[in-house]
């Protein structure tokens, strides 16, 4: 069963923790916290057991960041979600040379972050215009105005 | 006749009605359709609500060889200078539609925090023709054509069916 | 010497800008090309970018339901039923069968109105253009 396979592979990485997910109510099965400098293991670990990159993003609480991974398997379901906190003004490291799919991800969190990867091949903008200097998904760049 | 360019160079008194009617009966469009609004602009172009029996239904790739700019859809501020771009290579004389509530004022996107649009087509080129909707109908499109032709040769072509209603 | 004087270039660069008949929506390709082929090709987004997460942030899940409908416009009830069953999820909400037998019925329609619209694109504009008839 590729969910008992995965986690053996990640109780041996020694993660800060992995869970399983009631899948009924969020919609994985496995989760998974993870320091900023585990992450090219975890995504090694995840690319041997047959797993592909599914979606990459970030969420601003205030005082941190917390990046979030979905990997998912085609031939079995089995989603994995991999939590990794990250404070402010720190970098990451890039998992493109593991998962080519997270070159453009990546560009996408840091054109909307501005969360920095470290050898990323091409850290460019993606959404935005080029010279663009703010970066909008940051919670103190101005919400959008709601129901008045 | 009056366009946004200005006044032509060469005035050919009463032969220009006529030229305007011929101007006005064979509108032939830009393919630009930038969000969703475009799918209603092909839809206005195709078979059940048809463009090409108004003379507007060659939609050309080229701007160098059009004369209407229909902006259907929303124009983002990375887009903005390639739409402005292409305005200034069409040929005079050459109109402008702008389609949708996100050409005409930016739509369901304005707020005040909005980074990412320019919040009208009329903020950065002149506009002959607003049409409302999000999307509008093929048919309000149509419409909206019609009006440009009225613009352009200043003699009604809806004015019979609106008089009719009283 | 012909190193020097650059006569050993063989690609050039090609902008597949913004606006093309081919490339429906907005989306630019560079590419570079040797004569006919295409050696390199890099894509560049973010023309049609209009914030939809940022609006998110300060919507209630009504007043943001419209902009599901925006995001992919060719299929746009199939998002609308998702952003919905994932905001059912979230409270713990049943929906009756009547709307499951509708949520199919509709997502079907959609699939095929994207798929007709697929099928027509590359080969409308200087090839089969009667294809896009079938839209509507």
């Amino acid at each position: 069963m590729l969910k008992d396979n995965l986690k053996k592979a990640l109780a041996s990485l020694h993660l800060e923790k992995v869970a399983e997910g009631d899948y009924d109510q969020t919609g994985y099965h496995l989760e998974a916290a993870a320091q900023p400098a585990q992450i090219p293991e975890v995504a090694q670990a995840m690319l041997e057991a047959d797993c592909f990159l599914e979606s990459f993003t970030a969420v601003d609480l205030v005082e941190s960041f917390d990046l979030v991974y979905h990997f998912a398997s085609f031939d079995e379901l089995c989603r994995t979600a991999v939590h990794v906190p990250l404070g402010k003004k720190k970098g990451m490291p890039t998992i493109s040379h593991i998962y080519p799919g997270a070159d453009w991800y990546e560009r996408e969190v840091f054109d909307l972050f501005g969360i920095h990867f470290f050898n990323h091949p091409n850290l460019k903008r993606l959404l935005l215009p080029e010279d663009a200097d703010f970066h909008p998904l940051l919670k103190d760049f101005g919400a959008s105005q709601g129901d008045d | 006749m009056e366009t946004k360019t200005g006044e032509p160079l060469i005035h050919l008194g009463v032969l220009e009605e006529a030229l305007n009617l011929a101007r006005a009966n064979s509108l032939w469009p830009i393919t630009f359709g930038l969000a969703c609004c475009a799918i209603e602009m092909m839809a206005a172009g195709a078979a059940r609500f048809d463009l090409d029996r108004f003379g507007a239904g060659v939609f050309r790739p080229s701007p160098r060889q059009c004369d209407l700019l229909i902006v259907a859809g929303t124009i983002s501020k990375k887009m903005a200078p390639a739409v402005v771009r292409l305005y200034e290579q069409m040929p005079a004389p050459k109109w402008v539609i702008a389609m949708g509530n996100c050409a005409i004022s930016g739509g369901p996107f304005y707020y005040p925090t909005q980074y990412a649009i320019v919040p009208g087509a009329d903020l950065i080129i002149p506009v002959d023709v607003y049409v409302p909707g999000c999307p509008p109908r093929p048919e309000t499109l149509i419409e909206g054509i019609l009006l440009l032709e009225e613009k352009i040769t200043q003699r009604g072509r809806l004015r019979k069916f609106r008089d009719a209603k009283g | 010497m012909t190193e020097l004087l650059g006569l050993e270039e063989k690609t050039y660069t090609l902008n597949l800008g913004p606006q093309h008949p081919s490339t429906h929506g907005v989306l630019r390709v560079l590419l570079e090309m040797d004569g006919e082929f295409i050696t390199k090709a890099e894509p560049v987004i973010g023309y049609g970018h209009r914030g939809h997460e940022h609006m998110a942030e300060n919507r209630n899940y009504t007043q943001f339901l419209p902009n599901m409908g925006r995001v992919d416009y060719l299929h746009a009830l199939a998002y609308n039923q998702a952003y919905c069953m994932a905001v059912e999820k979230l409270l713990g909400l049943t929906v009756p069968e009547r709307a499951e037998f509708i949520r199919v019925i509709t997502a079907e329609l959609n699939r095929i109105t994207s798929h007709l619209l697929w099928f027509g694109l590359p080969h409308g504009p200087g090839g089969l253009y009667p294809i896009p008839l079938l839209l509507r």
